[in-house]
């Protein structure tokens, strides 16, 4: 989740005309390709901005590779080669003289939503002063069972990676390949 | 209070490392002569369960070559057995998954749990027995203190993802992330692939270990399912990276000598 969530922040400030999100170390990636858009503009533009008005087009944030090891692709690229006609477009026919790309993101509030197979992550971004203010999401599980049934029972918590003082490993290991990772374990907790 | 020298013996049976270690035994005890007739035990279970040696009574089985009457007590024991776990499981664990007669997936858990038993009934009170990552300890570790065991991290080898401590516990995960290693799901006959790795623990190795087998092949149903377990305890990691866990597995936080342990946040990415 927490992971998504970097994904598609990276599409909504790509989107906005930031820089590249950094994105990285993503257990999954969204098999949809996310798109920002922006659902409140600035002072300005607020009155005449449409709702459905798409700042950044579709910008797909990330590529996966089918075993899950996703590398992350930088948002911007895609988000700052569909801005321009994205721009001319939304901008509204009584708009002012446009002003120089200013180095932070346009202020505005985005919405971006992210499918991918158990359900859509979706973030709400608003920036203000060309700064992120305020980061929202929610997620839509597609499987019910998945977290009304578990959740309240099974306490979800974030996966750790940890070298600890132990006796012994379980896990699936069959392989003696397997066997010596996990002694492996076993020896570094004890040096 | 004299006691006998801890004894480590790691030997490769049935397709797997077995290791049994024992420490603080009394010193009446011949402790290296019952660890040498838990490994007798585990090598006759291999030559009796093995899917893999033609002549093994499951593979004579398999082809129809006995009659159920001339089955041996251990077979009938975890044929017995296993069909309880089909049933307490809604059919997920299934020693017919794969079309052919394979007890495996009982086996490893109940030969661990019966060799642990025999070691406590010969006065070895502590300790410890894995079987491929298949766990049973009792009484305490060389450093006196209830056996900490390492769930291993799904991505990450070398890694654990939990310790589970307990003087008299059982600790059997399951999982897809081993080259090869798949769980199939009986009613599709596919491979299952939501969560990638699933601890049970609890008293008893073989239930625990058909637990953590059935809820690969249940999918995502298997994290509401293992919820509902009595008595048995349950860590879970799906393939996409989110953990969870019952509130009552006996983890331990992870510190080293007062220190916080190295707490790196691993997912897939910093795998290999």
């Amino acid at each position: 989740m927490r992971r998504a969530t970097a994904a598609i922040l990276g599409t909504v400030t790509g989107a906005g005309l930031l820089v590249g999100a950094k994105v990285g170390n993503m257990p999954f990636a969204p098999s949809g390709a996310a798109t920002a858009t922006l659902v409140a503009g600035p002072r300005g533009e607020t009155g005449t901005a449409s709702p459905d008005e798409s700042m950044g087009g579709s910008a797909s944030a990330v590529s996966a590779s089918p075993r899950g090891h996703a590398s992350a692709k930088p948002a911007a690229p895609a988000a700052h080669a569909s801005a321009p006609s994205t721009k001319s477009t939304s901008k509204p026919p009584a708009a002012p003289t446009p002003k120089p790309t200013p180095a932070g993101p346009r202020d505005g509030t985005y919405k971006a939503s992210s499918s991918e197979r158990y359900g859509t992550l979706t973030l709400t971004v608003s920036i203000s002063g060309h700064r992120i203010m305020a980061i929202t999401d929610a997620y839509d599980s597609r499987s019910p069972e998945y977290c009304t049934k578990a959740c309240p029972t099974l306490r979800s918590e974030a996966l750790a990676a940890q070298s600890a003082k132990i006796a012994t490993v379980s896990g699936a290991t069959y392989t003696s390949d397997a066997y010596k990772a996990a002694l492996s374990a076993v020896l570094k907790s004890a040096g | 209070m004299s006691v006998a020298e801890a004894v480590h013996r790691v030997e490769m049976l049935m397709g797997t490392a077995i290791a049994v270690d024992v420490a603080h035994a009394p010193s009446d005890v011949d402790v290296r002569a019952s660890v040498a007739k838990a490994f007798a035990w585990f090598d006759a279970v291999d030559r009796r369960f093995s899917t893999y040696k033609p002549d093994s009574e499951v593979c004579r089985i398999d082809r129809g070559e006995l009659r159920p009457e001339d089955f041996s007590d251990d077979m009938r024991t975890v044929l017995d057995a296993s069909e309880q776990m089909r049933v307490r499981t809604g059919g997920y664990f299934d020693v017919y998954a794969n079309r052919h007669l394979d007890p495996s997936g009982y086996v490893k858990g109940w030969s661990v749990q019966v060799a642990s038993d025999r070691l406590l009934a010969a006065g070895i009170v502590n300790h410890c027995i894995n079987a491929g990552g298949d766990v049973r300890v009792r009484g305490v570790s060389d450093d006196g203190e209830p056996w900490r065991v390492g769930i291993r991290h799904p991505w990450q080898p070398d890694k654990v993802a939990w310790v589970v401590a307990g003087s008299d516990l059982a600790v059997a995960t399951s999982g897809t992330y081993e080259r090869g290693l798949h769980v199939i799901d009986p009613f599709t006959g596919q491979p299952a692939s939501f969560l990638r790795s699933v601890t049970v623990t609890g008293p008893d190795l073989a239930v625990a270990d058909a637990y953590a087998t059935a809820a690969v092949a249940m999918g995502d149903r298997g994290l509401s399912w293992l919820a509902a377990l009595d008595g048995y305890e349950s860590a879970a990691v799906t393939e996409r990276g989110d953990a969870f866990r019952s509130d009552r597995l006996p983890a331990v936080s992870v510190t080293r000598d007062g220190e916080p342990a190295s707490s790196l946040r691993g997912g897939p990415g910093q795998a290999e």
